[in-house]
């Protein structure tokens, strides 16, 4: 079933909160198709399901005709819309023993000690998920301070509503949350917080995780450079001993609001077939995603795929919407590069370089980790040394924040005839009609 | 002594590897890291509760074995500190 090739691909399956190339597939998607989910909200509903072993609950790995190790597989978001009805959200506290090392991995119960226990829910508030076996609550969060965003039909604004309003919507969390059939996760909306009722807030939703499948099995929300710290020393089976394991990753949990219609990825093949998952839909967020979590939603996606073979990438590029490009970063206008040929004749410069937009995506334990992992990813794609990179983003672009502690978007202006080298050239015309 | 910080502990520190002063005697994991936060007060959310207990997920290894709170660190020992999970 998966090997038929599917010139449109609707996925409806999910993983446990794990990625890798053990995973089964969704099915195959051709090259040059088109890819439709529907996935069940990110964050904080697996992290209260104690049968997860990551935090998110995203797509099966998706398939792609062509796609062979070494390729760079781009993905053209043409549609993110939300599905649910409300969420909640906020910052996390931890529960002691209801997990080993890792509360959004190694999940045991705290009264029986079952691993990864199956759980039922009975009532609602920050107890009402309990074991199967022995009933105690078997969750591994509650919140810190947390709010609950309901969304009008259109979902274009959130209004955080107080107690009535939130124990109104965790009467009927699963068709709130809108959770499509196979989701397995318990919803959020149960756990009804109240803090900051009427504050309204705009929309804009994006995927919070999208990518390729790492060749080694990652917790979901753990795959990335500043994530992925939490995995060093850890007993768990997912756990490394050294972060130079975390050069396996693909970056896909990057959390950039960028990540939304219109833009394109570029995402490294590790895996032969690509392995596009998605999940983690956002309704909205602020650059950082200050509380740690934000309004994670059910929603769906519609995605076209290409595969580009032989692109040496170590990370995903992004080539976000035009408006979304810091000023200086925006393609050069025919009067710009008119002005520019006057300037060099005026001062003997031979060729004016064209160059065209492109953001690296760069993570690590912080945000100066995470630029120096763009750095080193942009010199490696472009052949270029740190200072020519640095100098490139700081005349033609500039680093931007994705997620805190560590996820960036580093822009730059890149000539084309660099471009053109590595392969890119045609993907970044098309995304912004040059 | 050496401790070599992961995660967002490094915001803090500001470098990968630190060093803080040690008296010629052992001393427990949470001795450690209590005068850790001395030395870098940003940390103790990171590491400590409100009421000031160490906090679930956080991992110390000891010359590269897991430690307890309670765990006797030599001054030479090599310490390896991951904060509380932290992310969505």
């Amino acid at each position: 079933m998966s090997q038929q090739i599917q010139q449109e691909l609707d996925v409806d399956q999910f993983t446990l909160g794990l990625v890798g190339p053990d995973q089964e597939w969704a099915g195959t998607v051709a090259d040059g198709g088109t890819v439709r989910t529907h996935t069940p909200a990110g964050c904080w509903g697996p992290m209260i399901t104690p049968s997860f072993r990551g935090g998110h609950e995203v797509t099966r790995p998706i398939r792609v005709e062509n796609a062979e190790v070494g390729d760079a597989l781009v993905v053209r978001i043409k549609d993110v819309s939300v599905t649910s009805i409300a969420t909640s959200t906020g910052s996390m506290a931890e529960r002691d023993e209801a997990f080993g090392d890792d509360p959004f991995i190694d999940h045991r119960c705290p009264e029986c000690g079952t691993e990864w226990p199956d759980t039922v829910v009975e009532g609602t508030g920050e107890d009402a998920i309990r074991c199967a076996e022995c009933g105690a609550n078997a969750s591994s969060f509650g919140f810190e301070y947390g709010y609950t965003v309901v969304f009008d039909e259109d979902r274009t604004i959130g209004l955080t509503v107080g107690p009535e309003g939130a124990n109104q919507l965790a009467e009927n969390a699963d068709e709130n949350m809108a959770l499509p059939e196979n989701s397995r996760q318990h919803p959020i909306l149960l756990y009804k917080p109240d803090e900051i009722p009427g504050t309204l807030g705009h929309l804009a939703p994006f995927i919070g995780n999208i990518g390729t499948t790492p060749a080694v099995e990652l917790p979901d929300s753990h795959n990335a450079g500043d994530f992925g710290q939490f995995l060093i020393g850890a007993d768990h089976d997912w756990g490394i001993t050294d972060e130079s394991e975390l050069e396996a990753r693909t970056d896909g949990h990057m959390d950039s609001n960028d990540v939304r219609p219109g833009a394109t990825l570029i995402c490294p093949v590790r895996v032969d077939g690509g392995g596009l998952y998605v999940g983690d839909l956002h309704a909205n967020q602020g650059d950082g995603e200050l509380s740690l979590h934000t309004t994670d939603v059910s929603g769906t996606t519609e995605l076209e795929v290409e595969v580009i073979k032989d692109v040496e990438m170590d990370g995903p590029l992004l080539l976000p919407n035009e408006s979304d490009l810091p000023d200086i970063a925006k393609p050069y206008t025919d009067d710009e590069r008119e002005t520019a040929n006057a300037l060099a004749a005026q001062y003997g410069v031979d060729t004016v370089s064209d160059a065209m937009p492109l953001q690296i995506i760069g993570s690590g334990a912080t945000v100066n980790e995470a630029t120096d992992n763009a750095f080193d990813r942009a010199g490696s794609l472009f052949d270029m040394t740190e200072g020519e990179v640095r100098a490139r983003c700081t005349f033609t672009g500039g680093v931007e924040i994705a997620r805190l502690p560590g996820v960036v978007q580093l822009s730059m202006l890149v000539p084309t005839e660099i471009l053109e080298d590595v392969g890119l050239a045609s993907v970044v015309r098309e995304q912004y009609g040059l | 002594m050496e401790l070599t910080v992961h995660g967002p502990l490094r915001g803090v520190t500001g470098s990968k590897t630190v060093s803080i002063a040690t008296d010629d005697h052992e001393e427990s994991v949470h001795s450690v890291l209590e005068r850790f936060v001395e030395q870098y007060p940003r940390a103790n959310q990171q590491l400590f509760d409100d009421d000031g207990t160490l906090r679930a997920s956080v991992r110390v290894l000891v010359d590269g074995e897991r430690a307890d709170p309670e765990t006797e660190c030599r001054p030479t020992a090599a310490i390896t500190l991951i904060p509380a999970a932290q992310g969505g």
